[in-house]
């Protein structure tokens, strides 16, 4: 912890208080619920927002969307053409202020690899990122389909403040000396923000993956059961494929880049039509071992971060979490049938 | 010894067995309380012969009940009655004497939002508002609610019939452009749908309403706007002139649904041949006329902005007829 760090337990109404102050600093985005906005006819959702006042921010359920809206738009504009040229779109506005979990926290670490490592770092990217404070939310219970323990996400050191739900007030801790002008309050001894103290799943992913994981028949599982809807990539918060289309707009020609899944049809299609993955099955494969190994072997950090949402969301009940499982049967089979 | 009539008004049916009868039990928006069943059981095993039929409209029927125990079985129906009229807001005068009404057909329902996924609406909660405006009544009218155009409880085939619809709100910085809609409304409903600059478009005057699309966007780029009815009416089977209903009104409110049920018990009152042992609603409406019906159906009611109103055109097909 550095020394700089403040903290506070403040009643609703100075919460309140704070939520004003940061608001007009900042553009908050943090777990809401949307009345009725659910896909089914009157049913809320829980999902990433902006929340209109502190008693808003809605802690006690996962949320369906993950976060990474704030850093990735689904339609970004990249520039505008018109007869004078190109003019690159313009980015403007307060920083974000994102509360977020540990392992979302992680996944915005997942995304800045996908994006500003390398020689030449993403500038739509960055040009938000740069402007991003975190507030980390604590997880006092695990939700159903998490394992955040498993996949070494439960715990971050990278945030600027730190609230804690406690009875009827919430504990504040403050690092950013920024932020710090919003918290006109008496300070108190606050605990440091602490992991979530178990799941309810627990799972080893497999170090080495082999062809025999490729080729086994597991994933034909998937064909069967996966019917494509990209649920999984839409609200997973390491998901960042994108596609770059040029479109009309009422403002003009735009060249933009929108979402990608590759759950969804035309993912993999290329010139000529040729489309190398069309069984859902291999595109459940691709995803699954994307996350959990070729992303790793790159950066050296699990691309998964075990948030559980594409469990969460998925109408056929496909569990990531269940294939890892099963990869691990694989493997131990074929390495007990070797000896 | 028994007034046939009045039997018949008390929900009892005349059977083929002499000194035999069997009750109907309503059950509005085809949705009951368990605790109720015990309470069908008991009157099943006490007065009729232990079995129990379940009707079309969703009600029960309990038969094999002599009619001489009919004031001990409206008794034990008493209960029972009482508390599902009052889940409707309804209160009956004198539940003890069973029901006060069977012409007004059970109001049938889908299971609707409170478990499918394709429901637009709670189509029990509101078959009860509409129970609570309409019931007791003589006239022989049958109407059905269904939660989306797949019309699962056959509303098609009723009186009145009650589709629940839904506009689809589109955000079009929120579409990945993965056609999930536009192929779901080409393969299952009516294309409206089709791709403009990588991203869903709609062709308005094709839609009708179901919300398909929206169930199938992983973006939430599509999601629920306005919740609206579309009301179909002269719907029948028989032995004259069968017909599926027709579109009355689309786009209708809550409020021009409740109306219109109530109303046309009205029109039923204005216009039905009393020299007739019972003329059916349907036969009413073909004789008056649709512009007689319209005037009078929509009597009292201010339509929402988004309500049109058409003539059904639907002659569904007649049995040939001697000259």
């Amino acid at each position: 912890m550095p020394e700089t760090t403040h903290s506070f337990n403040l009643s609703a109404e100075q919460s309140t208080q704070v939520f004003n102050n940061l608001s007009e600093a900042f553009h908050l985005w943090a777990p809401v619920i949307k009345r009725k906005g659910s896909r089914f006819s009157e049913q809320d959702i829980t999902t990433y927002g902006e929340p209109a006042s502190f008693d808003e921010i809605f802690l006690s359920q996962q949320t369906f969307f993950s976060p990474k809206e704030a850093l990735f738009p689904v339609r970004e504009t990249m520039f505008k053409v018109d007869g004078n040229g190109l003019t690159e779109s313009p980015y403007a506005g307060k920083p974000w202020l994102l509360f977020l979990r540990a392992c979302d926290v992680h996944a915005l670490e997942v995304m800045d690899a996908h994006y500003l490592s390398g020689t030449q770092p993403d500038i739509y990217y960055q040009r938000r990122r740069s402007k991003m404070k975190i507030v980390l939310l604590e997880c006092p219970q695990p939700f159903e389909h998490c394992y955040c323990l498993s996949m070494g996400t439960a715990q971050t050191d990278h945030y600027a403040a730190f609230i804690r739900p406690k009875g009827h007030t919430h504990e504040w801790l403050v690092r950013d000396s920024q932020m710090l002008s919003a918290f006109p309050f008496e300070q108190v001894p606050v605990e440091n923000p602490k992991p979530v103290p178990f799941n309810h799943r627990q799972v080893t992913v497999p170090e080495k993956i082999n062809n025999t994981i490729f080729n086994h028949d597991m994933w034909k599982e998937y064909s069967r059961r996966c019917i494509a809807c990209g649920r999984c990539n839409t609200s997973c918060p390491t998901c960042t494929c994108f596609s770059i289309w040029d479109v009309k707009t009422k403002a003009g020609d735009e060249r933009q880049r929108i979402w990608s899944a590759c759950h969804v049809k035309k993912f993999s299609v290329l010139a000529g039509n040729h489309d190398f993955r069309t069984k859902n099955g291999e595109r459940m494969r691709y995803k699954v071992l994307h996350k959990i190994n070729d992303f790793k072997k790159r950066t050296g950090k699990q691309m998964c971060i075990g948030c559980g949402r594409c469990d969460l969301v998925c109408p056929e009940y496909i569990s990531m979490f269940r294939s890892i499982d099963k990869m691990n049967a694989v493997l131990k089979e074929s390495t007990d049938h070797a000896a | 010894m028994f007034d046939v009539k009045a039997v018949r008004k008390n929900a009892f049916r005349i059977t083929k067995t002499r000194g035999e009868t069997a009750l109907r039990i309503r059950v509005p928006g085809g949705h009951l309380q368990a605790k109720h069943l015990a309470v069908i059981q008991h009157i099943a095993e006490n007065f009729g012969n232990g079995s129990v039929h379940i009707t079309i409209r969703q009600g029960y029927e309990i038969p094999g009940i002599q009619l001489k125990d009919m004031p001990a079985v409206n008794q034990a129906v008493s209960g029972m009655l009482t508390a599902i009229e009052q889940e409707c807001g309804l209160t009956l005068t004198s539940p003890e004497q069973g029901y006060p009404a069977a012409g007004a057909r059970n109001i049938s329902a889908c299971i609707g939002n409170r478990v499918c996924p394709f429901a637009n609406f709670d189509t029990t909660a509101l078959a009860q508002k509409i129970e609570k405006s309409i019931y007791p009544n003589d006239y022989h009218v049958k109407i059905a609610l269904t939660g989306c155009p797949n019309d699962c409880i056959k509303a098609h085939m009723n009186d009145i019939g009650i589709i629940g619809n839904v506009i689809p709100a589109f955000e079009k910085n929120r579409c990945i452009g993965c056609e999930a809609c536009v192929d779901t409304c080409h393969n299952r409903v009516t294309n409206c749908l089709y791709m403009e600059d990588h991203a869903r478009a709609m062709d308005e005057s094709y839609c009708i309403r179901c919300g398909e699309c929206i169930l199938k966007c992983p973006v939430a780029a599509l999601t629920r706007g306005t919740t609206l009815y579309r009301i179909i009416v002269g719907g029948r089977t028989g032995k004259r002139n069968p017909r599926l209903a027709d579109t009355f009104i689309s786009g209708a409110d809550e409020t021009t649904v409740l109306t219109i049920c109530k109303n046309l018990y009205t029109f039923i009152g204005n216009h039905i041949n009393r020299t007739m042992d019972k003329e059916h609603v349907g036969y009413i409406i073909d004789r008056v006329g649709y512009d007689i019906f319209t005037q009078e159906i929509l009597e009292g009611i201010t339509l929402n902005p988004e309500a049109v109103v058409q003539l059904p055109v639907n002659q569904g097909y007649h049995y040939r007829i001697r000259p």
